[in-house]
């Protein structure tokens, strides 16, 4: 186990490189030219020097080959120094930073709650395998997963700010203001984990070693929570993973709506204006999580499965 | 064990959640009470939210003079005509010198007074930046200097009689002295309008509060709130929830709703922006001038705002709306003529279905989607193939500079840099404009604007601009115009004294009240 962890430790840095050399080279594959880009971000539709475009490019050191950028740029991430965004001039940490923050916030609440939801009743759905319930929380499911989020958003603001007036439609002042967010957010990872939930316990309870241990006479609670649920749950931390890192990067038609100054909408003004700085060092931190987030997982196996310990005694 | 790790599982998904509704955001705080009845603060909803550091060159200055923060020497007042703002008075004592006499008394929110110098540190900066304004061309200023402490004169390598006109455009606002020792400079608390930018939320909020010291008299409101709302029908719902007072960017399809709420008010207000077709006439099909009035006939421009723009707007004759003074009023919309747009097809010698064209625009402004597809339409009506190509701005503004386009749908602004089309009428159709995209040349076109940079005398301009504008829509058909846009602005009852600016460079004014 340990061996394992050292080797995820020591090629944790190698990915970070062979990624940074695709997200270094991703805004260049759209064909925009950023410095124009730069530019059109700062002053809109007003009339452009071509002699001021020249020059912002040679400062920004556009000009130079893409491999002596890159090297810079490499170096200056190693040693911290993420730069300015092209656009604002604000430094880059600090609006990743304050992004980060609020759509962490989001995603971590949204997945909570998920979870919370999904478990019991995927369990309840398992136990119960062709009921009317099981049946209602599959359609349901159904349902959370093909209604998008630009449909759902605006029907919450509407029920929610509009006719009953109970919360706000948009901003970020306030815990009241994650509702509506958390709510629109919540009903497809929500699907997921329940289907998985169902699915992995159902497969479980078919197992042979729950046959043996149900003709030992264990009650229903040990069977579950001893045997069959801690199986069951890898699956699900599989998918937990995933959603993690989607919805910490992915959740833009959210943040727009409503209003939410997150990472998401940062990463999507960013590419709109070919802002490199912010969307390079961006992307890199959406990586590098979505990596550090992977492991975690896997430590959280070893707690799940106890094939995975070496030495344990039992 | 097993139960006590089932039940640490537990444990840790609750903290989780405890942990992430921890009080977040910060409230904009409100302020003091000035009154027995408390403060008068009124919320505006913004669509966008400065991104580029409120630096005073970038299109972040607009936000700063309609939030009344910052002031220009000379403005444009909400009926269009030219008042003095910081400067009282200005005179041309030579052909390429204007001397402008600075209001005495006022000060910046930060204590400094605003004189000469601080004009020439203002302008100084503003010349020298990354991307300067380009409504005053930083080549054709030869000197900058205060000769006393309340007299700014500006020397122009070339005769300049539009340069007090340039000087009403938003990047030309005066900041502090002490605003300029950063990059970008600082915007908060350095300004001389009614209202001072006291603090900013990024991405969420801004507060602005009352300047007791405002030189132009008593200032209404105590406190001013701007909400960050981007996306338009989230911004119509905090308009009809309550929770802003004014709204500026409504979108068309809720104006039914928006109009039957007692509460509310929909301002329609005419913008100088037009939807406009560029067509190459420099090669392609497109370079003929048969073509170019084929695909003229061929457009039914009534139909298009009934259809895509839901009757806020109107069918454009040229670039210039019906209400600006210097519109030529000989030219018509109604050119829709298919059986005349066949004839000359044929004549330019394309069968029916020969011709292809291609169509290109982007999606940033909602309304020129479904315009290319409604003109593929329309030009399969009279045997002419589209096809349609839609992406991001910065992506095809390359290409269309470098030639390789039949017809751009662009919404173009014509009164950015001044209040005068000279700027665009130069920049979009001179030989050497900056933005020729039609890559049009008229030597007399060109002549025409070289004379009216020289008329001190508004109506002999206009007069020129009147034959510019038949030469370029009517005689050359360099572009087609579709449709000028109006946009709806609303405010709730109990707001008194707003309007909204014909160019939109302010907003919050010392006028701007809330009744109670």
């Amino acid at each position: 186990m340990q061996r394992d962890l050292l080797r995820r430790l020591v090629s944790l840095p190698l990915v970070l490189l062979l990624t940074s050399v695709v997200i270094f080279l991703l805004p260049y594959l759209t064909g925009i030219d950023p410095t124009l880009s730069i530019i059109r971000a700062r002053i809109g539709e007003r009339t452009i020097d071509p002699a001021a475009v020249a020059q912002l490019r040679s400062e920004l050191g556009l000009d130079r080959n893409l491999a002596g950028q890159y090297i810079l740029w490499v170096s200056d991430i190693v040693q911290g120094n993420l730069g300015f965004s092209f656009v604002s001039r604000a430094p880059v940490d600090e609006i990743l930073r304050r992004g980060l923050g609020v759509t962490a916030r989001l995603t971590v609440t949204t997945l909570t709650l998920a979870l919370l939801l999904a478990l019991p009743l995927g369990i309840l759905a398992a136990q119960r395998p062709g009921s009317w319930l099981d049946t209602l929380v599959t359609v349901g499911c159904q349902a959370g997963v093909a209604i998008p989020q630009y449909v759902l958003a605006p029907l919450f603001i509407l029920l929610f700010a509009l006719w009953l007036g109970w919360l706000p439609s948009a901003g970020w002042r306030g815990p009241t203001f994650m509702v509506l967010p958390v709510l629109t957010l919540l009903p497809a990872p929500f699907a997921y984990f329940t289907q998985a939930t169902r699915a992995a316990l159902l497969d479980v309870f078919n197992a042979d070693y729950m046959r043996t241990a149900r003709a030992k006479g264990l009650r229903r609670p040990i069977l579950l929570y001893r045997h069959a649920l801690r199986n069951a749950l890898i699956p699900v931390a599989t998918l937990v993973t995933l959603w993690l890192a989607g919805l910490l990067g992915g959740s833009v038609i959210v943040e727009v709506i409503f209003a939410v100054p997150g990472l998401g909408r940062i990463l999507y003004d960013a590419v709109i204006s070919g802002d490199l700085p912010l969307l390079q060092a961006g992307l890199l931190l959406l990586v590098g999580l979505a990596i550090v987030i992977s492991t975690l997982t896997d430590l959280l196996y070893l707690l799940l499965n106890p094939a995975m310990r070496l030495s344990q005694s039992r | 064990m097993h139960y006590r790790q089932s039940r640490l599982l537990a444990l840790l998904l609750l903290g989780l959640l405890l942990a992430a509704c921890a009080p977040i955001g910060d409230l904009p705080t409100a302020p003091a009470a000035t009154t027995a009845d408390g403060p008068k603060m009124l919320t505006i909803a913004e669509t966008f939210w400065p991104d580029s550091g409120y630096a005073i060159e970038t299109d972040d200055a607009f936000v700063l003079t309609a939030w009344g923060t910052a002031e220009t020497l000379i403005k444009i007042d909400f009926d269009g005509q030219i008042q003095p703002a910081l400067a009282e008075s200005w005179t041309q004592p030579a052909e390429n010198q204007w001397s402008f006499t600075l209001r005495s008394g006022v000060t910046f929110h930060n204590g400094e007074a605003l004189t000469a110098d601080a004009v020439v540190t203002a302008f100084t900066y503003l010349f020298a930046a990354e991307t300067p304004p380009r409504g005053l061309s930083p080549e054709n200023i030869s000197a900058i200097e205060a000769t006393d402490a309340q007299t700014v004169i500006i020397t122009t390598v070339e005769p300049d009689l539009l340069l007090p006109n340039r000087l009403t455009a938003p990047s030309f606002a005066i900041l502090a002295p002490a605003a300029y020792a950063s990059t970008p400079p600082n915007a908060f608390g350095t300004g001389t309008g009614p209202f001072i930018l006291a603090e900013e939320i990024p991405a969420q909020s801004a507060t602005l509060r009352k300047n007791e010291q405002y030189w132009g008299g008593l200032v209404n409101l105590d406190a001013v709130t701007v909400l960050a709302a981007p996306d338009a029908e989230t911004q119509a719902t905090m308009l009809r929830t309550g929770e802003v007072d004014i709204a500026q960017q409504l979108p068309i399809p809720q104006l039914p709703l928006l109009e039957v709420d007692s509460a509310i008010t929909v301002v329609r207000a005419p913008q100088p922006r037009a939807t406009t077709l560029y067509l190459n006439n420099r090669q392609g099909p497109m370079a003929d001038l048969l073509v170019r009035r084929a695909v003229l006939h061929a457009i039914d421009k009534r139909a298009l705002v009934d259809a895509i723009l839901e009757g806020v707007g109107a069918p454009a004759a040229g670039p210039f709306a019906p209400n600006e003074v210097w519109v030529n009023p000989d030219l018509t919309p109604d050119t829709y003529d298919p059986e005349a747009a066949k004839a000359l097809l044929a004549e330019a010698g394309y069968e029916e279905g020969q011709l292809t064209l291609n169509l290109w625009t982007y999606p940033a402004r909602t309304n020129l989607p479904p315009t290319a597809v409604a003109l593929q339409q329309m030009f399969a009506d009279v045997g002419i193939a589209a096809e349609v190509r839609i992406a991001p701005y910065n992506a095809l503004e390359p290409e269309v500079l470098a030639g390789n386009f039949d017809i751009f749908i662009v919404s173009r602004n014509h009164l950015l840099d001044n209040y005068d089309p000279e700027g665009f009428l130069q920049a979009d159709f001179g030989c050497e404009g900056s933005y020729n995209l039609n890559g049009y040349c008229n030597p007399t076109v060109d002549g025409q604007l070289a004379e009216a940079r020289t008329l001190a005398d508004p109506e002999a301009r206009y007069a020129l601009y009147r034959q510019i504008e038949q030469t370029i829509v009517a005689d050359d058909v360099a572009s087609i115009w579709l449709d000028y846009t109006e946009q709806l602005y609303g405010y709730r009852t109990g707001v008194v004294n707003y309007r909204p600016h014909p160019l939109g460079h302010y907003l919050v004014t010392p006028e701007l009240d809330l009744a109670r």
